[in-house]
């Protein structure tokens, strides 16, 4: 049995400037939670470690103010926010909410 | 759901507080400004354009980018940028790009289009935000010349409404710092859909809808795209702005997510009952008043060097 699934990781509004592709197909720890997900990201798929403010916070256990995250385009706040278990196919997405020109 | 009630919002605004009642005053300049809550306006204005009967919007739109970087790479980013936007939305009406340092034009102008107008005027304009030594007064005098700065370029245009992108968290924060600096009296037009100033009217049709609402709905339509990211300009650290901000953070964070709303429809009550008999208006930021400026005005006055101010208060 694999000890990892397959998940995708979707960054808009911003966020993608932040990383290394708007939406990247991962494979991560099974029965990772959303707070795991959080450090993956930081430790492998931010390139722009000096604005990571603006995605996460210091220590990677919650998201930036004024990011929102969705599991399946469901608002992880309706799900059980940093405690929801990932499964296998699920899409996560980073919205962010920077400032225009 | 949340497309329609986008709409919606938008055709409750326009009928409600009946500003299109004159069949004769439908042009409307419909702000720009590359958030995402700027995509979201432009959309829904575009969707409800193309929509028939009773449905269909009755505005004849010009769309103003309006733009804040002052590097001019930055500035050629937004205009490239631009150009693909207008490709997707209203690519019949009128575009027009312009610097916020038009309010430092002391007459009307002819606006071109595909340049960003106004540019030259930059260092004037970073000369008169410069020299106001609080940062609180200089965030504000930012907002306010960004608000004289779209009254200058519809009066250019002929044009007397002027839709603007402000949501319920910009016109939350909004509402706690104008408190605290003293225009408390004015909050109801300052944070409400109409703000109606002489000749001139400020229309904001999401002042009702979250940022967390318009980012969701962008995402899932696939309108933050059209978005123009910026990296956000950094808040000065001891600041009346920054504190409301913290505020506002720090409640959300603790799950308080209603403050804005409670803020909101509190402000929206509040109106000034020893407003001036005359209507007369301060001449920098068109709070109604009895003298030329009014007290918060004469403060920035006050904390800027030179007469940098009264050029605009001639």
């Amino acid at each position: 049995m694999s000890n990892t699934i397959p998940v995708t990781i979707d960054f808009s509004g911003g966020a993608e400037f932040l990383v290394k592709a708007k939406a990247q197909k991962v494979q991560i720890p099974a029965k990772s939670t959303l707070r795991d997900v959080l450090k993956f990201v930081r430790d492998n798929l931010v390139t722009d470690v000096h604005r990571i403010n603006m995605l996460l916070s210091d220590d990677a256990s919650e998201v930036a103010h004024g990011v929102i995250t969705l599991i399946n385009d469901t608002d992880t706040g309706l799900l059980s926010e940093y405690d929801t278990v990932i499964e296998a196919g699920d899409t996560i997405t980073f919205v962010s909410t920077l400032h225009g020109g | 759901m949340l497309h329609s009630n986008g709409q919606k919002q938008i055709q409750i605004s326009a009928q409600q507080e009946k500003i299109y009642k004159d069949a004769d005053a439908r042009e409307t300049l419909i702000v720009y400004d590359g958030t995402p809550s700027g995509a979201f306006l432009l959309s829904q204005i575009d969707d409800a354009l193309k929509q028939i009967t009773y449905k269909r919007l009755m505005v004849k739109p010009t769309v103003l980018v309006m733009v804040s970087v002052t590097d001019p790479m930055e500035i050629q980013l937004v205009l490239d940028r631009v150009k693909e936007i207008k490709s997707v939305f209203l690519e019949s009406v009128n575009w027009i790009t312009a610097h916020i340092a038009c309010c430092m034009y002391t007459e009307s102008k002819v606006f071109l289009e595909d340049v960003c107008n106004g540019a030259e005027l930059i260092p004037e304009y970073n000369d008169v935000i410069s020299s106001c030594s609080i940062p609180t007064y200089q965030k504000e005098l930012e907002r306010v010349l960004k608000e004289k700065c779209l009254q200058m370029i519809a009066n250019s245009l002929s044009i007397s409404k002027c839709m603007v992108p402000d949501d319920a968290d910009d016109l939350g924060r909004l509402a706690i710092d104008q408190l605290c600096l003293g225009r408390g009296g004015s909050l109801s037009a300052l944070v409400t859909v109409l703000d109606k100033r002489d000749d001139f009217m400020l229309i904001r049709p999401l002042c009702d809808v979250s940022k967390k609402e318009i980012s969701i709905y962008n995402h899932l339509c696939g309108i933050d795209e059209h978005c123009i990211p910026i990296a956000q300009t950094k808040i000065e650290t001891k600041s009346v702005q920054s504190l409301t901000d913290s505020f506002i953070r720090t409640l959300e964070n603790e799950k308080f997510y209603s403050t804005i709303n409670t803020v909101l429809s509190t402000a929206s009550k509040i109106h000034n009952t020893n407003s001036s008999k005359e209507g007369s208006r301060c001449l920098l930021c068109f709070v109604e008043t009895a003298d030329t400026l009014c007290k918060t005005c004469l403060a920035i006055q006050r904390a800027c060097t030179g007469d940098k101010i009264g050029r605009f208060v001639r």
